[in-house]
């Protein structure tokens, strides 16, 4: 014959042990231990309904922002503020929060919202070399006068294949965010700037290239 | 003309599902509404809209999957709540015996859908069925429900229950990481058998040794999935510009060898009759092109290489990604003729000059007498083929891919020891 009461206060010990000294969850631990306060002082079962009151809710809170914290701390590690900036406001939403169908329903919104963010966070396609390569190979390639017209050709061509390029990536990421437009301030973002396997001067050079072009076309 | 009803049927074809589940349990109320709307409208914006990527962002600016999923946990925890009322307090004996219940029944549920989807899974592969087996793990994971189900029916209580699953980590098994390292292990093979550069394989060593790290961290030996799932995203990000760096100048020397090549091939006397001058319009134009134009676009090309990387065209060939290339059969050209490219070709293709007869001739001399292709160009097909067998079963690469054909070519095997760059 079970003796349920014992039995919910050995379970509740044991899930507040399992975070008790874990520097990640800090919350959950806290959260646990209330829990645990709670059955503990029960003399018997029916008394912890009252005693738990919205503490499960809150656990689910405590949990949440632990794991935020987590996933906070890694993306600052990367400096990657996007990624940081939903995860702060996932953690400041939750504090405030006290049910756990409304922390999912913030949850799915913030995430939704930070997935958006970081589709329209692109330097496509400004890292895509091949435009600028060919257009300066076919513009300044030592040839026989022969060829030079038409290797200008293929240089114009080249910059409205650029040109073509940034429209195709501003149109496609209006789909997710209206109004958007390429920003060349990004690539200078260590995020971005880290990926770019090229000196300062060449990433300077390219962009004021880049911008000359799509002035004039 | 609505968006491909083949794409928006495997865009939708899950949220229908989940629906007709809600409507086969008779669920209802606000949040089974709230979810028949969502659905509705992204049926209708499949009408509506032709492009498919503009079908996905205008859902995703309407936060559409968010809400119909949103509605679904709400509908499914309400439900879940209904169940278990009508006893006399949340925490007795009869509520105790029916979350029990409720909770086995919902692991033997989870058993019946892991086969279906198998069975599903197997009918769609057909007569490669048998991947099933090796991709879904989930004999290991029906193992691990069955031990849950084993524990819930051997008498105990709820919380016994509950802290029996912690306990022994099913908690956490239950939540797949009993597959993942297995999973991190095949990719690792797949790394090492692809050997495209050094980068992917640390990075799924690196993976795997964090996955034991965590495992041996954990009190119940079980990792914690999301310390796992950002030690991987930081692993990803450490190495990536790294690879973006190794890709770039395996393109910078790929390609200067490509216009040496071209060079000094339309030089011999056959080559408006080969590829690539054959197929020209008029290929005896496009020969004279190459021989004209080719020095000049491989020294831009060379300016381009020296502001990137501050390296010349024969230092290109001097960072580790060409040593790789050829240590593991990447490379498509033979010693010899890179040799004689290298040596030979580079310091004369130049704008203005011309090969003397003697270039021509061993050019022609390595054409004609098919020396010009590594002999072991076909080696990473074999690798990766021992690696694909090695999971999906004997020969099975083999029969679904074919082998590439066997390259013709009497040139020798490279041999790395003696191919000095001091000679270059």
């Amino acid at each position: 014959m079970s003796d349920y009461l014992e039995d919910y206060k050995a379970y509740y010990q044991l899930r507040m042990l399992r975070y008790e000294g874990n520097p990640d969850y800090p919350n959950s631990y806290q959260s646990e231990k209330a829990i645990y306060t709670a059955i503990a002082s029960c003399t018997a079962l029916e008394e912890f309904k009252d005693k738990l009151g919205n503490l499960n809710d809150k656990n689910a809170a405590a949990l949440l922002i632990d794991e935020y914290t987590i996933r906070l701390r890694h993306y600052e590690e990367i400096k990657e503020p996007i990624k940081a900036e939903g995860c702060k406001r996932i953690m400041e939403n939750a504090a405030t929060i006290d049910n756990v169908a409304d922390l999912i329903t913030m949850v799915n919104e913030e995430e939704n919202k930070t997935s958006i963010e970081i589709t329209a966070d692109t330097i496509n396609p400004f890292n895509e070399t091949g435009y600028l390569e060919r257009m300066e190979v076919w513009a300044t390639a030592a040839v026989p006068d022969k060829y030079k017209s038409r290797y200008r050709q293929y240089a114009e061509q080249e910059k409205k294949n650029l040109i073509n390029a940034f429209t195709e990536i501003e149109k496609a990421i209006h789909n997710w965010q209206p109004g958007w437009v390429f920003d060349f301030s990004r690539i200078q973002e260590e995020r971005h700037r880290r990926l770019l396997p090229f000196p300062n001067e060449v990433i300077d050079k390219s962009i004021q290239t880049i911008k000359e072009i799509r002035h004039a076309g | 003309m609505p968006v491909d009803t083949k794409m928006v049927d495997a865009m939708l074809g899950t949220f229908r599902n989940m629906l007709k589940d809600c409507r086969d349990k008779n669920l209802s109320g606000e949040d089974f509404i709230q979810m028949e709307k969502a659905l509705e409208r992204m049926e209708e914006l499949g009408q509506e809209m032709s492009d498919v990527g503009a079908y996905s962002g205008q859902m995703m600016q309407e936060g559409l999957f968010m809400k119909f999923s949103d509605h679904y946990g709400k509908l499914l925890l309400a439900a879940a709540q209904l169940q278990s009322a009508g006893s006399s307090g949340l925490y007795d004996e009869q509520t105790d015996k029916a979350l029990l219940r409720q909770t086995i029944s919902a692991y033997k549920d989870a058993i019946q859908r892991l086969v279906d989807n198998k069975a599903q899974t197997k009918k769609m592969l057909g007569v490669t069925s048998a991947d099933a087996d090796v991709l879904l793990k989930d004999k290991a994971i029906i193992n691990s429900i069955e031990n849950v189900i084993k524990l819930g029916d051997s008498g105990i209580s709820y919380p016994a229950f509950l802290s029996e699953m912690m306990k022994q980590g099913l908690d956490k098994a239950m939540e797949g990481s009993i597959v993942s390292r297995e999973a991190q292990v095949y990719l690792l093979d797949a790394a090492r058998a692809t050997a495209s550069n050094p980068f992917y394989i640390r990075k799924e060593e690196e993976k795997l040794d964090l996955f034991d790290k965590i495992t041996k961290a954990s009190k119940t030996n079980v990792p914690n999935t999301l310390l796992y799932t950002v030690g991987c995203e930081k692993i990803d990000w450490i190495y990536q510009p790294d690879i973006n760096k190794w890709n770039k100048i395996k393109e910078g020397w790929e390609k200067a060898i490509f216009w040496m090549d071209e060079w000094i091939s339309s030089w011999c006397s056959f080559a408006p009759y080969i590829a690539p001058w054959a197929q020209a319009e008029n290929p005896k134009e496009a020969v004279l092109e190459s021989q004209d134009c080719v020095p000049g676009k491989l020294r831009v090309w060379e300016n381009i290489n020296q502001r990137y990387f501050h390296l010349s065209a024969l230092e290109l060939f001097r960072h580790e990604s060409f040593t790789w290339d050829v240590q593991y059969h990447w490379m498509y050209w033979s010693q010899e003729y890179m040799e004689f490219l290298l040596k030979e070709i580079e310091p004369v293709c130049k704008p203005t000059q011309t090969p003397n007869a003697e270039l021509i001739s061993k050019a022609a001399y390595f054409h004609n007498e098919k020396r010009k292709i590594n002999p072991t160009i076909g080696e990473p097909s074999v690798r990766y083929a021992k690696y694909f067998d090695s999971y999906f079963g004997e020969g099975e690469f083999k029969k679904r891919f074919g082998l590439p054909a066997k390259i013709e070519t009497n040139a020798a095997s490279w041999q790395w020891e003696n191919f000095s760059f001091s000679l270059i």
